[in-house]
């Protein structure tokens, strides 16, 4: 206790040691005073009663010294005097100041940009109970090459029955939307048609209301629903009472029965462009074809199963359902934890830039520690003057030490500020889909992370020079002549290096954002086998209650003859999906290939489309014919095939005339009319896949066209938009109108994650190499005015202009090319994490390594060329002159 | 043995201020030095500094408070007066010491007849 109030009392005091000195001043003044009178009263002089008053006193000056350090505490006492000095000595050299905190600044704000927006994509924590227990089951296919396949409900009920690993599993389909009519404009919602344990199973209770009961997870049950927090608060304004209130889906009336928490939509699927904000629980699971993958399941670990164990159960089990059913054959199971799976390909895009932000933050400090090692050389004779009155190397290190923590601590706040300008920037530019990306704020750990690299950072730049300093030759420093204490040649040497490495780091930063570059480069140039300008794309997606199937086809002939005529549309037309938006496999068997075993069943995307689509997207036909109006329900049922396809399953026949039919549908052949060109369907990235284009109009049955594509003449295809609204309002007022987008911005979404590394790897590079010019030239400018006497001498012994320039421009050329020597080897390594963003371009490419240490020595050569060419135009008598 | 003794000391100079300061009411440093003076016959002749380290180890402990006020001589000076935990402990401790002088001074009796 008492230990306790000792350790607050010297606490209180450390903050007001020098009022607390003046205070003991003062009673010691009177103490003296009060002895004095005491012996002038005994009969002694004044002056002989003072000399007795201090003696009886006792050492007066010691005492305050003892008092001093018993008052407070000494270590930190000092470190607040040094705080106060090198204050004072920061005040005193305001550029200095100023350049250092900015180059901090810059350092550390984007170290802390980008680790908010790894916490928030990679290591946030999901908002679910032990959210590290959930995992997704994908069926995989490893033959095929199929991973992280969706599920069919058939495999899944077996999974949840027989395993022993999860506690509970529950299944999603994901890929429903419902129209939302009522007040209000329509609108197409994304939606999820989940089984009723989805939430207890993720450990997540609804912010309003109550989630689904067991008994309403059957296809007939009452119509319940759960909305999303935007949508409540979009459409209902926030109202607590729209729970128990009814709404219309696809013209069917549901009770609303609760509200999801915010954001809670984005937190356990992989980000879409929009996520679902409608929950249901009417989800079929009763379709025993085990080929009819559909869905995500989400299973909540047992206690004490590691992912491992649970992962070889779920071996065993798909083993032997392949075992008992024929289409099994191939589809086993993968397990993925939860948070790896939303965090997906961001991973090691992230990776590289967390890599590369801590190049920047390392070149700023080596930039610092050079810029201090520049002012401690002015400073020479200070320090030694210290060192001479007693400092030991111990307080001259404490010192350049408070110095750098207290320029590091002004960097980290202004850091800050940048980082949370920073954050909200790297949120916007980056790609939409990055999951969890609108999570990234300052919160906590974030600027624990901030101030950890502060400290380090402090660390770093204030240790270098200090250890070249405390062992600086005092007495040499002492006796040269005030304004020619030079650095010792070590020093210089530190220095020289320290812009080497700059050089070296910057070069593995402008090495990758080269790769990245020529990357996009090569994307941009990718031959998709579609013209996507001038396209207008957007959804309209028929609600089947109100539409029958005629109905839809009919609701689409009209709009598409309408939309057509009207001015500005060269043509449209509708489809099932859209390029690069995902595959919709479908098995299928020719006449030649009958009845393959399940596992070699012959597949294809499956394209319904409308008579234009191949004159909207421009996709060559190669032979036969494109859709038209004739082919109809009782026409003879059509297909066009891509190149793909007819080579690989009639390889140098006439494809035209031969048939296919789907596997599992109705018995109905197809008669191949045309031949298409390739389209990358799947991603730029992603080799041609076989592809079958059947026209809607004869397979409304299968799947419901929904997306619009208008050719346009104007090179804005937006600009037709609310016209074309106005058709589709003319025709259906409740209509909703979904994702109204350009096919340029859809053809150019894949690049996003690529274009977002690129723009801040070149960014990243491109400050590095400032850092690293203005080392080379504060290195070199220094050195010139350091020996501005000695090139005076060789230029009056008869150097010519020349040569002087060459000798700087030399030695500054030396720092860079070194520096580049080493980076070549040290990029290596930093682009072998890059590879798996590459593409057309080799991690080692030569020609990208090559061209940038020819740009880096380049620039060492312009930035040492300011100095030579003062260095060249020294007066050499003006200079000797002035010894 | 050096620091155990002014530790000693030390203690007994803590102690004697405590128990000066619970007698006299509030005193300045001054008056604090004069008191011991007095009571140790001159005995105990200290440098009148070190009662203000013992001082800042009174106050740091809680066991005394001070304010200014004003000297004889009309001058600034701090009155220190002995706290309610001052007291507690003037108490322990006067117990404490009279048991150890009792003990010390028995065992030094012992070792003369020994």
């Amino acid at each position: 206790m008492t230990a306790l109030r000792t350790f607050v009392s010297r606490l209180k005091t450390l903050f007001r040691q020098r009022s607390a000195e003046q205070e003991f001043d003062e009673e010691l003044q009177s103490h003296l005073a009060l002895l004095t009178d005491r012996y002038v009263r005994q009969g002694m002089t004044v002056k002989e009663a003072q000399a007795a008053a201090g003696r009886q006193f006792g050492g007066a000056t010691q005492l305050k010294e003892d008092l001093r350090e018993r008052r407070s505490f000494p270590l930190f006492a000092n470190i607040l005097q040094d705080a106060r000095y090198a204050l004072r000595q920061l005040r005193k050299s305001p550029g200095f100041s100023l350049t250092a905190v900015l180059t901090l600044a810059l350092g550390m704000g984007a170290n802390t940009a980008v680790f908010s927006v790894i916490y928030a994509v990679l290591l946030r924590p999901l908002p679910f109970q032990n959210p590290n227990r959930l995992v997704v089951a994908w069926e995989q296919n490893p033959r095929r090459g199929w991973y992280h396949n969706v599920v069919s409900a058939a495999n899944f009920n077996d999974w949840k029955r027989e395993n022993h690993v999860f506690s509970d599993m529950a299944l999603i389909d994901p890929f429903q939307s419902f129209n939302l009519t009522g007040t209000g404009d329509p609108v197409e919602i994304r939606a999820e048609q989940v089984t009723p344990n989805l939430f207890s199973v993720l450990g997540v209770q609804p912010l309003l209301g109550r989630s689904f009961l067991p008994e309403e997870g059957r296809p007939g049950s009452a119509r319940v629903v759960i909305l999303g927090h935007a949508l409540w608060e979009r459409r209902y304004g926030g109202d607590r009472s729209t729970v128990g209130k009814s709404i219309s889906l696809n013209s069917e009336s549901y009770t609303v029965i609760g509200i999801m928490p915010p954001g809670f939509s984005d937190s356990y699927s992989r980000r879409q462009d929009v996520n679902a904000q409608i929950w249901i629980s009417r989800l079929d699971l009763s379709n025993p074809v085990r080929d009819a993958h559909n869905f995500i399941a989400i299973g909540r670990l047992a206690p004490g199963i590691t992912l491992q164990r649970a992962q070889a159960e779920m071996d065993t089990i798909s083993a032997a359902l392949q075992r008992r059913y024929p289409d099994n054959a191939g589809w086993g199971v993968g397990l993925i934890s939860l948070h790896d799976e939303i965090a997906g390909d961001s991973r090691p895009a992230l990776l590289v830039l967390l890599v590369a932000v801590a190049l920047v933050l390392l070149i700023t400090c080596v930039n610092l520690a050079n810029l201090l090692l520049a002012r401690g050389a002015a400073r020479l004779r200070e320090l030694a003057v210290r060192k001479a009155l007693g400092a030991n190397r111990g307080r001259l290190v404490m010192q350049l030490l408070t110095e750098s923590f207290l320029l590091s601590m002004f960097g980290g706040f202004a850091g800050l500020w940048i980082g949370s300008l920073g954050t909200k920037g790297l949120v916007a530019i980056a790609p939409v889909d990055t999951p969890g990306i609108e999570t990234a704020s300052l919160n906590g750990i974030v600027l624990f992370y901030a101030a950890a690299i502060a400290f380090v950072t402090a660390i770093v730049f204030g240790l270098l020079p200090a250890v070249g300093f405390s062992n600086l030759d005092l007495s040499s420093s002492l006796k040269e002549s005030s304004r020619s204490s030079t650095e010792g040649a070590s020093a210089g040497k530190i220095r020289r290096l320290l812009v080497s490495a700059e050089f070296a780091l910057a070069l593995v930063l402008v090495v990758s954002a080269g790769l990245m570059v020529k990357t996009l480069f090569k994307m941009h140039h990718i031959n998709v086998g579609f013209q996507p300008d001038h396209v207008l794309t957007l959804r309209v997606s028929l609600d089947e209650v109100k539409y029958k199937e005629e109905q839809q086809a009919e609701f689409y002939r009209t709009l598409l003859t309408r939309l057509s005529h009207m001015p500005g549309i060269q043509s449209a037309t509708v489809s099932r999906g859209i390029p690069f938006y995902g595959w919709a496999g479908q098995g299928f068997v020719t006449p030649e290939n009958p009845n393959p075993a399940p596992a070699e069943m012959p597949d294809a995307n499956y394209l319904p489309v409308g008579q234009r689509y191949f004159e909207v997207l421009r996709i060559p036909l190669k032979r036969g014919r494109a859709f038209t109006e004739y082919d109809t329900q009782n026409a003879m049922h059509v297909a066009i095939v891509n190149e793909a396809l007819a080579r690989k399953y009639w390889p140098g026949q006439d494809p035209i005339g031969k048939r296919l039919r789907i596997s599992w549908a109705p018995p109905s052949w197809l008669t191949v009319v045309g031949v298409a060109g390739n389209v990358r369907t799947q991603g730029p990235e992603v080799d041609f896949m076989p592809e079958i284009y059947v026209p809607y109009t004869q397979h409304p049955w299968l799947m419901i066209p929904r997306n619009l594509l208008i050719r346009t003449r104007s090179a804005n295809p937006l600009t037709v938009f609310s016209s074309v609204r106005q058709a589709i309002r003319e025709l259906d007022r409740d209509q909703p109108i979904g994702d109204v987008r350009t096919l340029n911005a859809v053809a150019s979404q894949p690049l996003g994650l690529r274009n977002f590394l690129t723009y801040l790897l070149g960014g990243f590079a491109s400050l590095a190499l400032l850092l690293a010019a203005i080392g080379v030239y504060g290195v070199m400018a220094y050195s010139v005015a350091q020996r501005l006497r000695d090139i005076g001498i060789r230029m009056a012994l008869g150097a010519s202009q020349h040569q002087v320039l060459g000798i700087v421009l030399g030695e500054g050329m030396r720092v860079g090319v070194l520096g580049v020597l080493i980076g070549l080897v040290g990029s290596f390594g930093l682009t072998r994490l890059l590879a798996s963003q590459l593409y057309g371009v080799k991690a080692t490419d030569p020609w990208t390594f090559a061209a940038v240490a020819l740009l880096l020595a380049l620039v060492a050569a312009i930035a040492a060329y300011l100095p030579a060419h003062r260095a060249a135009r020294v007066d050499p008598i003006a200079v000797l002159r002035e010894e | 043995m050096k620091p155990i003794r002014s530790e000693v000391l030390q203690g007994t100079l803590d102690l004697m201020i405590l128990k000066t300061l619970n007698a006299m009411g509030p005193l300045h440093g001054y008056g604090i030095a004069r008191r011991i003076e007095q009571l140790s016959e001159d005995v105990l002749r200290l440098n009148e500094g070190t009662v203000y380290a013992s001082l800042l180890r009174l106050s740091q402990k809680g066991w005394i408070d001070s304010d200014w006020g004003t000297s004889e001589n009309n001058r600034k000076a701090k009155f220190y007066s002995i706290t309610r935990s001052g007291r507690k402990q003037l108490t322990a401790e006067a117990e404490n010491w009279e048991r150890i002088a009792g003990i010390v001074g028995r065992v030094l009796k012992l070792a003369d007849n020994g």
